[in-house]
């Protein structure tokens, strides 16, 4: 049975007196990709920042591939983290810039030359050779998704990766995550297209407010909003009901329990 | 803990950090020019310093190193420290691509990285001069203990500087992020510290002439004890104790402090910083709109920004006054060189016994008309940043938009300067017409300074940010643009100042710079052959007419001339600055 990539129990993190993520409990199974989704200011990169270490948290606790989140280096050894803004040197050329983090995660040079040759192949990114300053914002994050999984993470956490890609290599990055899940890695993705969510997440998380007010598998998720009656929902329309700020929402907070159990069951 | 090789990932970092600063240097080329300017300096430092070595070597066999020496090395090293420290918390306070570097290394790999990085930027300065000077010393002197011994010791003495610097600097920073009483008043208590610090530095520098302070005293620092090491082996004397303990305690001392710099980073890195309110203090909120003004206006208050320049302008004005009183570790770049110049007046004036205070209303007139172009206008465009797009595409105009970039310095830096200088010419006592030389010196300054700090701004802008505490980005002007506007308004109003205080200096001066030294470095080029002989008498034969002018027409012209000139470039910075802002190209 495929165990745990990500567990999180209670995961709690407080700006003074603001509450940014509150009592998170979740569990990611090893080789699928979770949707986390989320309105703007939900917690959503809070909880990336704590599961990638780059924060701690004020209370809780968290695994991600079997480390536990208080154990920087074990976490950073098994993880490729692309956040919203790729992390790039604009003063490196691309292909230094691989290079550069391919000595940083000791990968061999052979491997490395292999590697890059592959997924530069496979994204369509060319212009390697040249500076990223001069970059537009679709081969940025190209490149920044390329240097997170460059060393084969177990566990991937992507922020918004389509984001300025043209539809081409929106595809190919999407099937890449397929691809990448059926290898055995887990993608924990947070992005606002929903339509990417409802075709390749095995589950999805809707954060808000900084709860975790839903939870499952995207037809899971709809068959139990038409079950309020309503007819065929769309993902867009579940995660508009959920965190809506209305009574309803504090209901729909009510629900993931519920909807774990039809999951597990 | 840190990852397996972590050592070796470390330099790796260190060595890309720095080649990422070389490339950023290499493509700018404002910055490129001024190093230009310095090596050029450099070189001739260099030269002389070659053959001031080459022309001693042989009567060094008497010489022993002093705690003169030493104390000066000594001072030399606290002045780079605090260079570094100051670096440290405004520039590097965090590594670049923290989601990249820090999910994949550990965070002591990224901070020795980043000592590793700012070691490998002070050695590039040195390595050059270290290199030919020692090579010259080990010709002149035969001492080949040199060859080695002079490197290690520049090594051992920029690498504690370095790590001593960046550790002071980062727990600066710390502070800043732990403790929300720095981090409300971080903008004072950087002032003090460095106005302390540059007070201190100046009363030993001063000490060398004759104050009480003595530069040896500084002797007893073990950084002073590099002379020592600097000088093993060759014929000069230094103590043997002093040198051995300079090499074996360095790297120690290096070693400990780098583990103590890489803690307080990694606390600093994954602390949630405090804000200025967090002590319980409410936090500022929107002044009530009740009495009919609007937001903006309300937000300036008690100040208030006419509308004669229309509606656009008015608020180019109001926003500009209200993010420097919401953000004004802006000023804080700006407020460095001017505590720098206040702290050596105040030194000179302890150590002369109070001569300083009649020079004070002249360094207050030339600061504070300084600051009033320089707060509010010498980035104008990199001020702007991510909003530059909409502004450009706003029907403001470059003449509305510099109007509201000069308003508050009319509103606000003219009158001040003024009145400062007023209330300064009084205190000092100085005659009837010196203090309304000075007063209209310092309303004229300011006046074009004004204009000329948005022309020097737009010429040179700068728009990448530095970071000041913890998550707080300001984006300083150009060091092109500050060194630029400074060279203007500081050489007009100095020239205004001396010819207005002391015409004789004044005319002395003129005779110096036109004919004397000009006529000594033709007659030094006649006699390697040149034919500059003739022009050397020439220029020579100019001094005494210029000697002889009268005192009160040098006054009148050695007063009027700059400051007429730096109105005029005040107009035109105005102007350009305009026409800059239209042409803009967002490339």
């Amino acid at each position: 049975m495929p165990s745990a990539a990500i567990e999180t129990t209670e995961l709690t993190k407080r700006y003074g007196s603001v509450t940014a993520l509150e009592s998170l409990s979740l569990s990611v199974t090893e080789g699928t990709v979770y949707g986390f989704l989320g309105p703007n200011g939900a917690g959503k990169t809070t909880t990336m920042r704590l599961l990638t270490t780059l924060s701690r948290p004020t209370s809780g606790t968290a695994t991600v591939a079997g480390a536990d989140i208080t154990d920087r280096d074990a976490v950073a050894a098994r993880i490729g983290y692309l956040p919203e803004e790729p992390p790039l040197y604009d003063e490196l050329t691309g292909r230094e810039q691989l290079t550069y983090v391919a000595g940083l995660r000791d990968l061999p040079d052979e491997r490395t030359r292999e590697r890059v040759a592959e997924l530069t192949d496979l994204l369509d990114l060319d212009a390697l050779d040249r500076r990223i300053e001069g970059y537009s914002s679709g081969m940025r994050r190209k490149l920044g998704f390329i240097q997170a999984v460059l060393h084969e993470p177990p566990v991937l956490f992507l922020d918004e990766p389509t984001n300025g890609l043209d539809p081409r290599a929106a595809r190919t990055l999407r099937d890449t995550l397929d691809r990448l899940a059926d290898g055995g890695t887990t993608v924990f993705l947070s992005t606002h297209v929903l339509p990417v969510v409802d075709e390749h997440a095995d589950m999805v998380g809707v954060l808000s407010d900084g709860r975790l007010v839903a939870e499952g598998p995207p037809t899971e998720l709809k068959r139990r909003a038409e079950g309020d009656g309503a007819g065929d929902r769309t993902l867009e329309e579940v995660f508009l009901e959920v965190t809506a700020e209305d009574p309803a929402s504090e209901a729909a907070a009510e629900e993931p329990a519920a909807a774990e159990e039809s999951t597990d069951g | 803990m840190a990852e397996t090789g972590w050592s070796r990932h470390a330099l790796r970092v260190g060595f890309v950090e720095w080649r990422r600063s070389v490339r950023a240097t290499r493509t700018d080329a404002a910055r490129l020019a001024l190093y230009g300017v310095g090596a050029l300096f450099g070189l001739l430092a260099l030269s002389l310093g070659v053959y001031l070595l080459v022309a001693v070597a042989g009567d060094l066999s008497g010489v022993r190193v002093g705690d003169g020496v030493r104390g000066n090395l000594a001072l030399f090293w606290l002045f780079l420290t605090f260079i570094v420290g100051q670096r440290a918390i405004s520039l590097y306070d965090r590594v670049d691509a923290e989601a990249l570097v820090l999910t994949t290394v550990s965070a002591r790999t990224a901070a020795v990285g980043l000592v590793v990085a700012e070691t490998l930027r002070a050695l590039t300065v040195v390595a050059v001069p270290v290199l030919v000077l020692t090579g010259a010393f080990v010709y002149a002197t035969g001492a080949l203990l040199a060859a080695v011994a002079v490197p290690f010791a520049v090594g051992c003495f920029v690498v504690t500087a370095v790590v001593v610097g960046v550790t002071l600097g980062w727990t600066a920073a710390l502070l800043v992020a732990t403790v929300p009483f720095v981090a409300r008043h971080k903008t004072a208590l950087g002032s003090i510290l460095v106005l302390a610090f540059f007070g201190g530095y100046m009363a030993f520098q001063l000490g060398s002439v004759g104050a009480p302070v003595d530069m040896a005293l500084l002797g007893v620092l073990p950084p002073g004890w590099v002379a020592d090491l600097l000088v093993a082996g060759s014929p000069v004397g230094g103590s043997t104790l002093r040198a051995a303990a300079v090499a074996v305690g360095a790297p120690l001392a290096a070693g400990a402090l780098g583990s103590v710099a890489t803690r307080v980073t990694t606390a600093y890195w994954y602390t949630d910083p405090v804000y200025p309110t967090d002590d319980g203090e409410s936090d500022e909120v929107a002044a009530p709109v009740a009495d009919g003004r609007d937001a903006l206006a309300a937000a300036v208050a008690p100040l208030s920004v006419p509308a004669f320049g229309g509606q656009p302008t008015r608020r180019v004005a109001q926003l500009a006054l209200v993010r420097t009183r919401r953000q004004p570790a802006r000023l804080s770049f700006l407020l460095a060189p001017l505590l720098i110049v206040g702290s050596t007046l105040l030194s000179y004036a302890g150590a002369s016994g109070g001569v300083g205070l009649d020079l004070a209303p002249v360094v207050l007139a030339l600061a504070l008309a300084w600051l009033s172009g320089a707060a509010f206008g010498l980035n104008p465009l990199g001020d702007e940043a991510p909003l530059l797009p909409a502004t450009l595409l706003s029907t403001v105009g470059g003449r509305r938009f510099v109007r509201g970039l000069c308003l508050p310095g009319l509103l606000v830096g003219v009158p001040l300067a003024t009145l400062v200088t007023a209330a300064g010419v009084v205190a000092a006592g100085h005659a009837p017409l010196d203090a309304a030389g000075l007063v209209g010196l310092a309303l004229v300054l300011s006046l074009g300074a004004v204009g000329l700090a948005p022309g020097v701004g737009t010429r040179f802008p700068r728009f990448d940010a530095v970071t000041v505490g913890r998550s707080r980005e300001v984006i300083p002007p150009a060091l092109s643009a500050v060194a630029v506007y400074s060279l203007g308004v500081g050489l007009a109003g100095a020239v205004a100042a001396v010819s207005l205080l002391a015409p004789d200096v004044a005319r002395a001066l003129c005779a110096a710079l036109v004919s004397w030294l000009p006529a000594l470095v033709l007659s030094v080029l006649a006699e390697q052959g040149l034919p500059t002989a003739g022009l050397a008498r020439t220029v020579a034969a100019a001094a005494p007419p210029i000697r002889s002018v009268p005192l009160p027409a040098v006054r009148a012209v050695g007063y009027a001339g700059p400051l007429a000139l730096v109105a005029l470039a005040g107009y035109r910075g105005y102007r350009r600055a305009a026409r800059r802002f239209d042409d803009c190209q967002l490339d």
